[in-house]
């Protein structure tokens, strides 16, 4: 990828990435490493990623990327509670911990739907062209997340830190 | 659950989550600078760089830094992580104001350690250095104080009062302290001998690892360089250089290994300095020594003793300029004022930069009243006249001395050929 491109792709979506990374670490340092991993990739494997095509490309790898920080984090924050009783601090300055909570225990597309036209500001028309799918299908998948997420919060069924690496957790079963 | 008040449900919980969307910061100048810089880093194969502690601040300086690694353009077709630390390092020392700092040099040879502290006030703007360093040593402590201002260098030395002002204006400041490190930095850079080599912990700073080595001037030896900049503002936090030991050998620097630590380093607004720091207190009773440097026409009017040269060129040989110094020392019982030495340089430009030194003396009376005017042992005031002395090894280069009229005159050279032909070319000035 030539240095151009990244500059580009870089200055347009980092700030989009590095806040979803912080809405699924729940950390801007662990957002902070994540981001950068994500663009290490943009520039080692993105000259396969057609031109225009770089923000679902940069979602997707985001969410593997948070996955694979999570599995590797996660004995290490269970020993950290095991050592120090007491919640996992959310770094970000949040007003409404618990509606965060549950929109990080989401499902994969639905959260990023949520995201992208909640967070993003984006049409479904353009959630849609950015994830590769339907207009209808990402329809559905927002109407559907905010379902569950309604349920979630109805219910404000708080788990241990299991899902995402964050005080407390919601049910997302 | 009716579905219009399904629906209304749902709206509310769309705006709750816009509302809340407000609560997701964004990343401030100097985080998106750290991803960047990091990203380029991993692409690269570097090992991860641990989280960061403490300030996200400067995000000033990371704007700075982002503009100078543009401006460089030192990212060719593929980005160069070195190149992308050494843009931001030296994007810090273009900030505008007086550039502050310390500096610790501990050197290690074979035969012992030897520190010095130094502190650095640097304008670029105002065309102003002050350096002030003190060098403890078990024979005596000696404190140096040099000042550059209006294009012309002043230095003190404590231990002896003695004062050198060096009137070959103009001096540019910038081949002095952090700036002539950045120099060093960038030409390595340029070379394609700097790498980026992980990170390192310095006194608990995070900080880059470069590596790199220049050579000498004459090409024969390579000095390694290790650099460790800030990861959190880019500071030079130190340096380290090592030249390699020869066997057997002794000279100044063989095996030398040297580690400079910065400290302390601040850029002020210039009228947050008081004004005595770009002031220079010179002792009454000092010893001033004086450097000029002469033009072709100014050396044809130099008559204190008799000069000469082999013209302004000599094969592939170049003049490349004549300085003098001059002695005043005021203190009783022999005030005396005389040159004491002049010399002209020959180089092959960039090629050969060290080339060949001609050095002429005023000639001395040889014997005890040679000593008591000046002339040290080791000038060979005894070499008869009409025949020169001619010595050295491929280690140390080769001189040749002889005397006539009223000068001793000395060449030197790395290559005994170079040092011949020049010695055999020698005619007066005038």
């Amino acid at each position: 990828m030539t240095e151009a491109r990244f500059t580009r792709v870089y200055e347009e979506h980092v700030a989009s990435i590095y806040r979803y990374c912080v809405l699924r670490t729940g950390s801007q340092a662990d957002a902070e490493d994540v981001t950068a991993e994500v663009f290490a990739r943009l520039l080692t494997k993105g000259s396969r990623v057609h031109e225009g095509d770089e923000l679902p490309w940069l979602y997707a790898v985001a969410r593997n990327a948070c996955a694979d920080r999570y599995r590797r984090d996660a004995r290490h924050l269970r020993a950290l509670e095991r050592l120090e009783p007491g919640p996992i601090a959310f770094e970000p300055e949040l007003r409404d911990r618990t509606l965060w909570r549950c929109v990080a225990a989401l499902r994969g597309l639905e959260q990023q739907v949520i995201f992208l036209h909640t967070a993003e500001d984006k049409t479904f028309s353009d959630v849609a062209r950015l994830l590769g799918r339907s207009e209808g299908a990402v329809k559905m998948a927002f109407h559907r997340g905010i379902r569950r997420l309604r349920a979630m919060l109805e219910t404000e069924s708080v788990v241990p830190a299991a899902s995402h690496g964050v005080e407390g957790g919601c049910d997302a079963s | 659950m009716p579905r219009e008040r399904m629906t209304r449900s749902a709206d509310a919980l769309e705006a709750r989550i816009r509302e809340a969307v407000g609560d997701l910061p964004a990343p401030s100048p100097a985080a998106r600078e750290r991803m960047r810089l990091e990203s380029i880093r991993r692409a690269e194969g570097a090992p991860r760089i641990g989280r960061q502690g403490g300030s996200r601040a400067l995000a000033g300086l990371a704007v700075a830094a982002t503009v100078a690694a543009l401006a460089f353009g030192y990212f060719a077709s593929r980005p160069l992580p070195a190149a992308a630390v050494v843009a931001r390092a030296l994007a810090v020392l273009e900030q505008p104001g007086v550039l502050h700092y310390r500096e610790d040099l501990t050197s290690t040879q074979a035969k012992g350690v030897s520190r010095s502290s130094g502190e650095y006030w640097i304008d670029v703007a105002g065309g102003r250095l002050k350096r002030a360093s003190v060098s403890p040593d078990s024979a005596e402590v000696r404190r140096e104080e040099s000042l550059i201002a209006s294009g012309t260098a002043v230095g003190v030395r404590y231990s002896d009062d003695g004062v050198f002002a060096d009137e070959s204006a103009p001096y540019d400041i910038t081949h002095d302290g952090a700036y002539a490190r950045a120099a060093e930095c960038r030409a390595m850079l340029e070379r394609g001998d700097l790498r980026l080599n992980g990170t390192a912990t310095i006194e608990g700073e995070r900080a880059y690892v470069l590596s790199g080595a220049y050579p000498s001037e004459d090409g024969a030896v390579t000095t390694a360089v290790v650099y460790h900049v800030s990861v959190e503002d880019f500071r030079l936090l130190r340096m380290e250089t090592t030249r390699p030991a020869t066997p057997g050998a002794s000279g100044p620097d063989d095996g030398l290994n040297e580690v400079w630590r910065y400290t302390g380093f601040e850029v002020l607004p210039p009228d947050r300095v008081p004004a005595s720091v770009f002031t220079i207190e010179i002792p009454g009773n000092a010893v001033r020594t004086v450097r000029r440097s002469y033009s072709r026409d100014s050396l044809a009017r130099f008559d204190a003793f008799d000069l000469y040269w082999v013209g302004e060129r000599l094969g592939d040989l170049v003049w490349d300029g004549a300085f003098s110094y001059t002695n005043e020392d005021p203190n009783p019982p022999l005030i005396r004022v005389r040159h004491e030495v002049a010399e002209t340089r020959y180089t092959r430009g960039a090629s050969d930069p060290s080339g060949v030194s001609v050095s002429i003396r005023p000639r001395m009376p040889e014997g005890r009243l040679g000593e008591l005017l000046g002339n040290a042992r080791g000038r060979r005031a005894d070499v008869p006249m009409g025949r020169a002395l001619v010595g050295g090894s491929s280690t140390w280069g080769w001189t040749g001395v002889l005397n006539s009229g009223r000068s001793t005159v000395m060449v030197s050279a790395n290559d005994e050929a170079d040092m011949m032909r020049v010695l055999q070319a020698l005619r007066p000035v005038k």
